[in-house]
């Protein structure tokens, strides 16, 4: 054990062993015990606070976008199973549910939602109190039998307090009615009932209640809290939904399902008896296959066209199919994009691929310019399984995603809170790919790899040049002014930079190489203090002796450092080209500066500017963080021992 | 100049020879040191009593820019705001880092895994680190407010509140202390084991051990680490730039005093300006550092030079 050892080492115990003082030494090591258990409970949380934000930084950049804003938090990168509706391109989030009653988990599709409110049937209250509204307390929500109440307190004349419920105002007082003789003919109702019953009124003690009267004749008043429930049903409905234009679909009252209540729809004009539910209702958008339209889709003038405008393609897809006369031959085509003089047209039998998406599948699309025309374009679109990018073309139209009503056999409706994804782990490395390859103004990430690789080759050759010989100088050399000099090196290690940044710029700016990579390696083949103080030290620690046998054989100074010095010097030689990397891929102030267009920018600057775009894109900004940390990180793990030893030696030269 | 030569003539000519052999081997640094070291130095202080507006050329102005320096409000607040943070930042870091780093000393297995965790987020860019941070400290998704979220708290604004933007600064910085740390234990490492065993012997407890021994003989590594920590400090940019979107909001709340450097040189084009306000932060520096070198004589420890 290694509190033993630590025993052992200390002079007194073992004296306290050998006179065998049997408490002293037991509670000695007990406390030691202790110490142990505390120090690496410390290190350990400690360990979890530096970890975590990496871990966290890990995960999200392999999670896909809705789980980052998920709340609360899925740590698990994962994908959230979809089910497909019908044969369309809409994709609906499949639920888990825990039944409460049975245990059961089910897979259930939202089918809508549905408010709640309590209601009081008044016809059957016989008794109400006015109270001061100034000795009720404030309201709060409570379950009452399963029954939610707005309940007040009331401090009655004899001091009891009362739990009551206000059912109306009557000037400065309030009609109240204690909670327990409410509860037995109040119930919760969905509010759509309690609405679509018409207007009533109801007198009790001369004061008149507002209620609404229902279709089997009883009289409620809604007395509140409200609730939204959601309503789900099986995920195997979503296989026979449909798309309609949304304003061909009316409402047509509610129709029960399982042990709830589902608004119904019907199609106008289509037969009487056929009810369907409402999934989603959004806007959806032509879209065909960005290589199918590059191509075979060419632009026409308009008055080559020819044929009845409201031929459509399809009864969902409205784009108008016109007749093409050229050469004396006709054609049929898809116009895909109109403009008043000119058409971005198809031939009918290369428009196949044309279908609709929903239009919150195609946000931040980019351009392809054709012949003058800008045809907007969604990368990577995903659908069955395949990437593909679409081009979007004609207008876009609300359309209702419904499915039959006598297809639901099932449906409740639970708490929105106890619905959960359904989920699979899942890495979306994808993030990396889209990171890396999103223009970011004429430059991707690899365009800042490139450059920081370039900044840090020409950074060590710099240095490895400079470095080398300096530090040899002031390690070996005798001369007068040399401890001046040496001082002076010393000096501008602690010398802030800020004072020596705006003439430096200048100069910069006289050599012409601002908005260059220039500025960012240049000043490396003038040395750099702190490297040379390294160098020198670990110089010094070389036997001069090693140096004079060469010197005796004639060597000049230069082959003494190429043949004796340097590989000598292999540890510290690799220390300064580490930091230099370090420092030079980690570097961000210096290419702020000097650097303004995007193609000459470093990963640092590149990793700031992403930020600035995509702000809030966290699953694509900790990819591009993953990716510029990983070369250094790698490096440090390969070679931490000189990350290690050359800090240790700028802490210790104090 | 005239001494050196003089005590070249006098030299024999081998020695002239290493002398000269010693030059030729500096003179990059050389150099360089005077390309960029010397004479910027002297023509930011030039600049620094002069309108220079980027491209144009610099004219004398005399102490006008020190004088628009005293009156304008964005110096006065970067300057306070980079003296909180100081005040933060540093102290906090060095308790932290002299804490984890005695922890280590404690003959603890695996010191290496252990210092290469501690050590990683050193490792990483302040880019990287800032970027990073902006999304643990997200009001809505981030990882501390989801964690608070989760046993029922919930969490400020953080990087978007005008209260909690400098401290989220602070916080962050504390978390970068992998250098300080590796140090400090090289510092601790140093200092002999029989001072603590004689120590046992005479009945010391942990607590006496640390104050009389402990830290007088650490004392001239934390001198070091406040030095070069306060100079870092009274510079910080990157933090936040990126947290704050360049903008050193909400309401100024995180404007420090390079990027208000940065922005007067750089956005607005001052260079002239930004140079006085270069040159106050050099004295700043150059003042604190002093008051830190005499108050040293009274809390540092030095070993008397065998």
């Amino acid at each position: 054990m290694a509190t033993a050892d630590k025993t052992d080492a200390t002079p007194a115990l073992v004296t306290a062993r050998a006179s065998r003082v049997r408490s002293p030494q037991l509670s000695q090591s007990a406390s030691r015990l202790i110490g142990r258990i505390v120090t690496y409970t410390l290190l350990t949380i400690g360990a979890i606070i530096m970890l975590f934000p990496i871990l966290w930084m890990f995960t999200a950049s392999l999670k896909p976008e809705w789980q980052i804003l998920a709340q609360p938090p899925i740590w698990i990168p994962s994908e959230w199973i979809h089910v497909q509706a019908g044969d369309t391109a809409q994709e609906l989030p499949l639920y888990a549910v825990v039944d409460s009653a049975t245990g059961e988990r089910q897979e259930v599709i939202r089918i809508g939602s549905r408010r709640y409110t309590t209601a009081l049937e008044i016809t059957r209250l016989t008794e109400v109190l006015s109270v001061p509204a100034d000795e009720l307390s404030a309201t709060t929500a409570t379950d009452v039998d399963g029954v939610i109440f707005n309940v007040r307190q009331w401090q009655a004349g004899d001091g009891s307090t009362i739990e009551v419920v206000a059912l109306a105002r009557d000037g400065d007082n309030l009609i109240v009615a204690p909670v327990e003789t409410l509860r037995p003919i109040s119930s919760e109702l969905p509010l759509a009932v309690v609405n679509a019953g018409s207007r009533a009124e109801y007198e009790i003690n001369g004061i008149t209640f507002r209620g609404r009267e229902l279709d089997d004749g009883r009289i409620v008043v809604p007395l509140g809290p409200e609730s939204e429930l959601t309503v789900v049903a099986p995920d195997e409905i979503a296989a026979d939904a449909r798309l309609v234009a949304a304003d061909m679909i009316e409402q047509d009252g509610f129709a029960p399902v399982g042990n709830t209540e589902v608004q119904q729809y019907r199609i106008i004009d289509g037969p009487e008896d056929e009810h369907y539910v409402l999934l989603t209702s959004e806007a959806w958008q032509p879209v065909m296959d960005l290589e199918t339209l590059k191509e075979n889709a060419f632009v026409v003038p308009n008055s080559e066209l020819s044929g009845d405008d409201s031929v459509m393609f399809s009864d969902d897809i409205l784009l108008p199919v016109r007749t093409l006369e050229r050469d004396g031959e006709t054609q049929s085509v898809v116009v895909l994009l109109a403009r008043s003089a000119q058409s971005l047209v198809i031939p009918r039998e290369q428009a196949d691929s044309l279908r609709l998406v929903p239009t919150a599948k195609l946000a931040l699309p980019f351009v392809h310019t054709m012949d003058g025309f800008a045809v907007r374009y969604k990368d990577n679109f995903v659908q069955g399984g395949e990437r593909k990018d679409v081009a979007i073309v004609g207008e876009r139209r609300n359309m209702a995603l419904i499915t039959p009503l006598e297809h639901i056999a099932r449906a409740f409706d639970v708490e929105p809170a106890a619905l959960s994804p359904v989920l699979v782990p899942r890495l979306h490395f994808e993030n990396y790919i889209d990171a890396l390859s999103r223009d970011l103004g004429g430059a991707t990430f690899f365009t800042f790899f490139l450059n920081s690789a370039i900044v840090v080759i020409l950074n060590l050759l710099g240095h490895f040049l400079s470095v080398t010989v300096v530090a040899y100088g002031f390690a070996r050399l005798r001369a007068p002014g040399k401890d001046f000099l040496f001082m002076l090196l010393l000096a501008t290690m602690m010398l802030p930079f800020p004072v020596m940044l705006i003439p430096t710029f200048e100069i910069f700016q006289r050599l012409n190489m601002i908005n260059t990579l220039w500025p960012l390696f240049i000043r490396s083949f003038f040395g750099n203090a702190f490297l040379i103080f390294l160098l020198r030290q670990f110089y010094t620690t070389i036997p001069v002796e090693m140096e004079e046998a060469a010197r005796i054989d004639g060597a000049s100074t230069a082959q003494v450092l190429w043949h004796v010095m340097l590989p000598l010097s292999k540890p510290a030689l690799a220390t300064i080209g580490i930091f230099t990397f370090w420092w030079s891929w980690n570097s961000f102030f210096e290419p702020f500066v000097y650097i303004s267009s995007v193609k000459n920018f470093t990963v640092s600057l590149g990793l700031a500017f992403f930020q600035g775009q995509y702000t809030t894109s966290y699953h694509l900004l900790m990819s591009a963080s993953m990716v510029a940390i990983l070369p250094i990180i790698v490096i440090f793990f390969f070679a931490q021992r000189y990350f290690i030893e050359g800090i240790q030696l700028s802490g210790l030269k104090g | 100049m005239t001494l050196l030569t003089k005590r070249f003539a006098r030299m024999s000519p081998a020695a002239r020879r290493e002398a000269l052999t010693f030059y030729v081997c500096i003179l990059p640094w050389l150099l360089g040191f005077i390309i960029f070291v010397a004479y910027p130095m002297f023509r930011s202080l030039y600049l620094s009593f002069t309108n220079y507006q980027i491209g144009r050329t610099p004219i004398w102005i005399g102490m006008a820019n020190f004088e628009r320096l005293v009156q304008d409000g964005n110096f006065w607040q970067s300057l306070k705001v980079t003296a909180l943070y100081t005040l933060g930042s540093v102290p906090g870091s060095t308790i932290l880092a002299i804490g984890i780093a005695m922890l280590l000393a404690q003959k603890v297995r695996f010191v290496s895994v252990w210092r290469t965790i501690y050590f990683l987020p050193s490792v990483v860019s302040a880019v990287a680190v800032a970027v990073l941070w902006s999304y643990v400290f997200n009001p809505e998704y981030g990882l501390i407010n989801s964690l608070l979220a989760l046993v029922g708290i919930k969490g400020p604004g953080w990087v978007t509140s005008e209260d909690w933007a400098l401290p989220s600064l602070i916080i962050m910085s504390w978390w970068v202390i992998g250098g300080q740390i590796v140090i400090y234990l090289a510092g601790l490492k140093n200092i002999p084991n029989e001072f603590y065993e004689v120590a046992d012997i005479d009945g010391a407890g942990p607590w006496t051990k640390f104050w009389r021994i402990t830290v007088p003989m650490l004392s001239p590594t934390i001198f070091f680490n406040l030095v070069i920590g306060f100079i870092g400090a009274l510079q910080v940019f990157e933090g936040p730039w990126i947290l704050s979107g360049g903008r050193g909001g909400p309401n100024r709340a995180t404007l420090t005093y390079m990027m208000n450097l940065y922005k007067q040189g750089f956005e607005l084009g001052s260079l002239g300006y930004a140079s006085a306000l270069a040159w106050v932060l050099f004295v700043i520096i150059i003042i604190l550092t002093a008051l830190i070198i005499r108050s040293s004589s009274f809390w540092v420890y030095y070993e008397a030079k065998r």
